[in-house]
């Protein structure tokens, strides 16, 4: 089923019954791990959508396949409304990641300890030839400089280990915009990074959205940070999207019995100090066999004997708000 | 209440050949018996020192430079090797960082909660087996785990096999360094639940370090701040959370979006932490701070006092209060 | 990076690099080092030290000390060329093998293991046995032939650890081919084990060498460390009381590996920084 945006601008990234599986094993006892089980999303122009799931969700696998680091099992993937080969070959891949790039979770193992920021940040200006030659090194400063890091000229020349965790944050902000891409994948870009400086790195990337016009998928297990963030939030379980829609709808009214619990989860020091208990039992699913039907059947204090039969459909609640829970079906317009 | 732990003036830190790295510095607080103590710090404060130093755990290069540590009475920094060894695991016990590694992964389950008990204390085999089954239970893992290995349990169940472990001679106290960090949120939930269901079941003390301050706010009784070494600012939880009095605080307090509510725009603490290597003049906070007064700020460290009822400050901005 | 200048900072590396460079140099000014050439057997054989003959003489009437010193070059020469093939090999294999999965790996693998599995002295004992010449080349392939797999075996993992590390993969997501990635992100971050690998194998080949010739494989015309041990041994010369002739070449052994063995404490230690001092 198509999952339409309310507004009616034009699509930057569209994904349609996106599947990974990913073979593990050896001759004889190969198991199948399902870690994206059919999702359909969309981002548009200068929007950002936040990606929220725990450990295991199938989110940072998302964000692999779009950036072509894994292959999609099946699926289209439409890039401005063209749909791209799942295998894509040399060329066809280094024009896609001109326009689609990432950001990564670590900052620490995500720079080459051995290579200087100006070199990082001149490879990709080379390899896609943003600028010529004799005016790379200008590009580099002003690109650190979009990043926060000020004075550029005095991080151009250092290595990782001389920097700090958010600095090293935004040499890998500074390396995802340089080639001036549409959508940058952030996969918990602020997840490993001291508190007091995360809300400055996400100002950071809000900036950059506005300036250069650039769209974001924000993934992170923190809902609270999604809500900063994000316009959209999709919220996903066992690699399949359950509820997604516009972030202040998604978070002040979640209709889905998962996006319930991981709001009455999250640290909420602001609602009293009275500690909210969460009584729902239960693992996550195991990936390399999951149910036929709804995958948060054996933890949902909702479930119904069909629950476990079928997979729900997603389901209209709202302009723009969908979920994939039976509980909502007869609400469907 | 009797203070179950007094510490006073604590300075420890790291000696290396060259140089030196002084992670606490002077630090001083009591906790009383069953009283759950947040320590929240970023990385780099001194908190890891803190806990391991406390229960005179840091080894070499880590060492205790100056202070007292009182536990029930005791003089810790006076009582010989064998006597603190005995006193580990019964009087006090710690769960580290990222737990779940700490568990040996060639050993069963069954093996290791032995052995945190046959070290410190002689009993037979039936009456092992038997403590290892009402520690799960405690900790509400299956006693089918017992004879698992830990790669077989999941993340939260491992970590809350190393809680059984560090339960398993009564403590009256119980360290916990980022217990949670590597967990789930609703996992987190869960066993911090349990956690301080067990601490008014059985009555121990907690002292929980973390950097995730929004957590903590909801389930300790008091919180201690920590920057550069030392804390800056400690009180029960509800009146630190109604009111910071420290700048940092204040910032790091601001620093967590809001879950529900409106979206506006909120902004973090510019800077970094200073190096611990170095002497730092006056307050360490200073370069990042937006309330600071030059020429009382960058000269005198200020002194952790009582500005309110329980409420402690170190920060010039209450001098004279 | 700066690691050049912490290598020669290091105490270790400093002695080991002295002593090196203390045979590259007699190695190379032999012709004015030695008295004597070293091959002359007109001297009185089985004298002991003198200042005629500061090292005594062999039962064939040549003069100890010069033979050391010119026995230098074989030695040093075979240490480093063993050192550099066996390196350059393990490299080649290791990488393929690590970055590049499946058939390629499992082939390469099988070749490493088998070359690991065949006990190394004994092979080389029959090669150099059947080799049509003796000499120093086909002692430097015979044991280059059976040292590489070490090498190889520890660069494998190595390389497929470094190539899952996320800097490899923004590499890619940024849009890098494999060469640039092999050679710039992948190779920088093995160059320490390939130091180590290089002194490893350097001393493995002067150990292996000096065994080859003691054994009489080597060339007993020709003038080394080893066959001076050989000759020496066969001479029977400790009970002629020459003990000169069999310690020194043997010392001298000794003192090149240890040399080399140094600046690999020296590149470990640098390497990984947890081994450091601090």
């Amino acid at each position: 089923m198509q999952v339409k945006k309310g507004t009616n601008t034009k699509s930057v990234i569209e994904v349609k019954d996106l599947v990974k599986e990913f073979r593990m094993g050896s001759l004889g006892r190969t198991r199948v791990v399902h870690a994206i089980n059919g999702i359909d999303f969309e981002i548009g122009e200068k929007e950002v959508l936040g990606l929220v799931g725990e450990s295991g969700s199938g989110k940072t696998t998302v964000a692999r396949v779009i950036v072509r680091l894994y292959e999609p099992t099946s699926g289209k993937i439409l890039l401005n409304g063209q749909e791209t080969p799942l295998r894509m070959k040399h060329k066809e891949l280094v024009s896609y990641r001109k326009h689609v790039q990432m950001i990564f979770q670590d900052p620490f193992s995500s720079l080459n300890p051995l290579h200087s920021v100006g070199y990082g940040l001149t490879r990709p200006l080379k390899i896609h030839r943003i600028v010529e030659k004799d005016k790379i090194k200008s590009k580099v400063l002003e690109t650190l400089e979009e990043a926060g890091l000020i004075p550029p000229q005095q991080i151009y020349d250092k290595f990782p280990y001389e920097l700090s965790g958010g600095q090293r944050q935004r040499v890998g902000i500074a390396r995802a915009i340089a080639v001036q891409p549409q959508l940058i994948l952030a996969d918990e870009p602020t997840s490993m990074l001291d508190v007091s400086i995360r809300l400055d790195i996400m100002n950071q990337m809000l900036e950059l959205k506005e300036k250069e016009g650039v769209s974001y998928l924000f993934i992170t297990h923190d809902l609270a940070g999604a809500h900063y963030m994000s316009d959209r939030i999709a919220i996903m379980y066992a690699g399949h999207l359950v509820e997604i829609g516009p972030s202040d709808d998604v978070i002040n009214d979640p209709k889905h019995p998962y996006t319930q619990l991981l709001k009455r989860a999250a640290p909420k020091p602001e609602s009293g100090l009275e500690p909210e208990k969460v009584d729902v039992g239960g693992e996550v699913p195991d990936l390399t066999n999951l149910p036929p039907g709804c995958p948060f059947e054996p933890r949902c204090p909702f479930a119904k004997a069909e629950c476990k039969e079928r997979l729900p459909e997603m389901v209209k609640i709202d302009d723009g708000h969908f979920t994939r829970c039976i509980l909502y079906k007869n609400s469907s317009k | 209440m009797s203070a179950l732990l007094k510490v006073k003036d604590l300075n420890a830190g790291y000696e290396f050949t060259k140089f030196k790295t002084w992670a606490v510095r002077n630090v001083s607080f009591e906790l009383s018996q069953g009283e759950f103590l947040g320590i929240a710090g970023e990385s780099g404060c001194g908190k890891s020192t803190l806990a391991f130093g406390v229960i005179r755990l840091l080894m070499p290069p880590g060492k205790i430079f100056s202070g007292s540590i009182e536990f029930n009475g005791i003089d810790l920094m006076k009582v010989d090797d064998e006597s603190l060894r005995k006193m580990r695991w019964k009087e006090f016990s710690m769960v580290f960082q990222a737990s779940m590694n700490v568990l040996n992964p060639v050993l069963k389950v069954r093996t290791q909660i032995y052995n945190s008990i046959k070290y410190h204390v002689n009993m037979t085999e039936s009456e092992l087996d038997k403590r290892a089954k009402e520690l799960l239970n405690l900790v509400n893992v299956s006693s089918k785990y017992l004879d698992a290995y830990p790669h077989q349990l999941s993340g939260g169940m491992k970590q809350r096999v190393v809680i059984a472990m560090a339960l398993a001679l009564n403590p009256k106290l119980i360290i916990m360094d980022e217990p949670t960090t590597a967990l789930d949120v609703v996992v987190q939930r869960r066993i911090l639940q349990e956690v301080d269901e067990l601490r008014k079941k059985l009555g121990f003390a907690i002292i929980f370090i973390t950097h995730d301050l929004s957590l903590l706010v909801e389930i300790s009784d008091s919180l201690a701040i920590m920057y550069a070494g030392q804390i800056i600012e400690k009180a029960p939880s509800e009146k630190l959370y109604a009111k910071q009095m420290h700048p940092y605080t204040y910032g790091l307090m601001h620093s967590f979006p809001p879950l529900v509510g409106k979206r506006q725009k909120l902004h973090g603490i510019a800077g970094r932490p200073p190096d611990l290597s170095e002497d730092i003049k006056g307050c360490p906070f200073y370069p990042r701070c937006e309330k600071r007064i030059s020429g009382v700020c960058d000269v005198e460290n200020p002194k952790l006092v009582e500005i309110e009822s329980d409420h402690f400050v170190a920060c010039h901005l209450y001098d004279g209060k | 990076m700066n690691y050049l200048k912490l290598f020669f900072k290091d105490k270790k590396a400093a002695v080991g690099s002295g002593m090196l460079l203390f045979f590259v140099f007699i190695a190379i000014f032999a012709p004015y080092i030695a008295p004597y050439s070293p091959t002359y057997m007109g001297f009185t054989p089985m004298e002991a030290s003198s200042w005629k003959h500061l090292l005594g003489t062999t039962a064939n009437g040549q003069d100890v000390f010069s033979q050391i010193i010119w026995g230098t070059r074989i030695s040093l020469v075979v240490g480093l060329i063993v050192g550099a093939l066996t390196t350059v090999i393990s490299v080649v294999i290791g990488f393929l093998a690590g970055y590049f999965p499946g058939v390629i790996d499992e082939i390469l693998n099988l070749l490493t293991n088998v070359f690991l599995i065949i006990p190394g002295l004994p092979l080389m004992i029959v090669l150099a046995a059947y080799m049509p010449s003796r000499g120093m080349w086909t002692i430097i392939f015979v044991i280059t032939v059976t040292g590489w797999a070490w090498g190889a075996r520890v660069l494998r993992p190595q390389v497929m650890s470094l190539k899952s590390r996320e800097f490899v993969n923004a590499s890619v997501v940024v849009g890098e081919g494999s060469f640039h990635i092999i050679f710039y992100d992948i190779l920088p971050n093995t160059a320490g084990l390939i130091a180590a690998n290089f002194f490893g194998s350097a001393i493995y080949g002067v150990l292996s060498e000096a065994a080859l010739e003691f054994l009489g494989l080597g060339n007993p015309n020709a003038v080394s460390w080893g066959t001076m041990l050989f000759w020496a041994e066969n001479s029977q010369a400790t009970f002629f009381g020459q003990w000169e002739w069999l310690l020194i070449p043997g010392l001298f052994i000794a003192l090149l590996s240890t040399s080399f063995a140094l600046m690999n404490f020296a590149v470990d230690e640098i390497t990984n920084p947890r081994l450091r001092k601090r």
